[in-house]
């Protein structure tokens, strides 16, 4: 008993060591969206910046306010239509023994597994030729398209778990199918919700590809501004690591609050809580 | 007697077919969304892949049968990319799994111990951030003038690399960011999976003093294998998808060192407006996702995975 006590302390503090050399990197690039640009050029670096300035960010906020915006909107909105979509098919397939269900639930989860740069090439073109190029609707659209897959897998699996009895007690008293689901169901699967709507929100949130594709100005969103520091041959780092950590700010929050659905969403339910 | 039988009969039929009926509206909405736009993209590429289609000039579209193809599994580019997606994919998994491992055993080991949460919620950081910043970051890191990397590497007297200037160091960079982003995936697999061992098993294996590799072989693996094989599937449907971390580093360069396919296929199609050829590279790269799809699923179907 003792030594199993001493052997979990020198873990705790093994552990407590790996981690912060794991995530110094994170730390490296919030300390750098805090120095001005002569601390990024000197040589050896400076670990901590001289002041906590926050001159970085006002510049990189004043630049990219809208990209914020696009990237915030599509992410609620998209995410939004997936549940709106996803909830009646998803309770369908929990509920309603269709015929093929299986098969449909399948084919709708291999959609997620699909490269999106075989859907992106056509998408350009279908885009140009219904002038949707660069539009948000367009980007929103396509997004809850993409979200949809994992919403109706997620959803499934939790309706299945709503035990029926409480639906037959509703379905006596009254209560009709929209009822059924939207008063009974819903809350009872809100971890479902909860696990869709922060997944489907930080994968837009993060996208790259379609954004860099099917947007330019109005519409882009912010990773594709992010990008734009890759592309450039004098890169200013001091302020793509200000808007990146601007970008990774609710990412990190998400992930703090919501720690016990990321390991549950991540693996598609396949790994239970 | 014999009527009402009839009649409950009949209603439950009636029934049957209504709730037929009811599900199937209920999920026509998505099945038709998620037609128009993966299914419906997916021909209009199929059939962009048999023509000489140019986004310069789009008006002189013509039909060329195969010859797309027939370039591609001659193009020296298409070929490297190939190797390396799937080079990148293997090497990754194989590291990602051996370092979350041994993470999630020692995890497992400090269970209880006060804020051992909290640095679990930490070490999985990494995961959650795009791979776009992950790969900017890792740029300014590895940056051969400015970089603190090859800083540190000269205050233990090591020779400085050229992470991404080196065709031959280049790919292993890419791999070794992307272990860094995934493997506490494999960590948060695992943990679950050694969380399942019932604690009876544990003890019996303390007492009996069993050796690690004995542990691991008879103990662990079986609880574990579930879990691990579902996420070796996740993390190479994500491989094959590659694209965020090589466009933010080294953009497939120097040369073609770590051309990847999805980058091919934009940089053909977006960049020399070859769209014809791209998608062909496009339908290349879901063809190879489908075969693999297809391998793993019966896999984990046996399984019961999914």
């Amino acid at each position: 008993m003792m030594n199993r006590r001493r052997s979990r302390k020198w873990a705790g503090a093994l552990i407590f060591l790996l981690t912060f050399a794991y995530v110094s990197p994170l730390i490296w690039l919030l300390l750098a969206a805090f120095k001005t640009r002569a601390e990024m050029f000197q040589s050896p670096p400076p670990i901590l910046p001289e002041s906590l300035n926050l001159r970085n960010f006002e510049k990189v906020l004043s630049d990219s306010a809208p990209y914020f915006l696009n990237s915030f909107t599509a992410g609620v909105v998209s995410t939004f239509l997936a549940l709106v979509l996803a909830v009646p098919a998803a309770y369908a397939l929990a509920r309603f023994r269709l015929r093929g269900s299986k098969d449909l639930e399948l084919w709708i989860l291999s959609t997620k597994m699909m490269p999106p740069i075989a859907v992106v090439i056509p998408l350009f073109v279908i885009f140009q030729k219904m002038s949707m190029l660069d539009t948000r609707i367009g980007l929103v659209l396509l997004y809850t398209a993409f979200n949809l897959p994992f919403a109706v897998w997620m959803l499934t699996l939790f309706f299945k778990k709503v035990p029926i009895e409480i639906e037959e007690a509703a379905k006596l008293d009254g209560c009709n199918l929209f009822q059924v689901i939207t008063l009974m169901v819903l809350p009872l699967a809100r971890s479902g919700l909860a696990v869709v709507a922060i997944f489907s929100f930080i994968w837009t949130w993060n996208d790259l590809l379609f954004g860099l594709v099917l947007t330019q100005n109005e519409a882009r969103t912010l990773p594709v501004d992010l990008a734009t520091f890759a592309s450039n041959l004098d890169i200013k780092w001091e302020l793509m690591a200000a808007l990146a950590v601007l970008q990774t700010l609710p990412v990190v929050l998400f992930t703090f609050l919501c720690q016990r659905y990321i390991v549950y969403g991540l693996s598609f339910g396949g790994v239970e809580k | 007697m014999k009527l009402e039988t009839i009649r409950t009969d009949i209603r439950l039929r009636h029934g049957k077919l209504y709730k037929q009926c009811v599900g199937w509206v209920l999920v026509l909405p998505t099945v038709l969304y998620l037609l128009v736009w993966t299914v419906y993209p997916l021909i209009y590429a199929l059939y962009a892949s048999l023509t000489n289609m140019n986004m310069a000039r789009p008006l002189l579209t013509k039909f060329v049968g195969f010859t797309n193809y027939k370039l591609l599994i001659q193009d020296q580019f298409f070929l490297t990319a190939v190797g390396n997606t799937l080079w990148v994919t293997l090497l990754s998994i194989l590291l990602e799994l051996i370092i979350g491992y041994l993470m999630a055993k020692l995890f497992f080991q400090a269970q209880g111990t006060k804020g051992i949460g909290i640095l679990r919620t930490i070490f999985i950081l990494p995961i959650m951030i795009t791979p776009l910043i992950t790969g900017l970051l890792w740029s300014y890191i590895l940056n051969p003038t400015l970089g603190i990397m090859n800083h540190l590497l000269k205050l233990f007297h090591l020779p400085a690399l050229d992470w991404f200037g080196s065709s031959d160091i280049a790919l292993y960079s890419i791999v070794a960011i992307n272990v860094w982003q995934w493997a506490p995936f494999m960590m948060l697999l695992i943990l679950a999976g050694l969380n399942s061992i019932p604690s009876p098993l544990e003890e019996v294996a303390q007492l009996e003093g069993a050796s690690w590799w004995q542990r691991l072989t008879n103990l662990e693996i079986p609880y574990i294998s579930q879990v691990v094989v579902l996420g070796i599937f996740i993390r190479i449907m994500e491989n094959l998808k590659m694209f965020d971390l090589v466009y933010a580093t080294t953009n497939g360069g120097p040369g073609k060192a770590t051309e990847i396919v999805s980058l091919l296929a934009y940089r053909q199609s977006f960049l020399y407006y070859q769209t014809g050829y791209g998608a062909a590279i496009a339908i290349a790269i879901l063809v190879l996702s489908i075969i693999l799809v297809q391998f793993l699923f019966k896999l984990l179907w046996r399984r019961e995975v999914v």
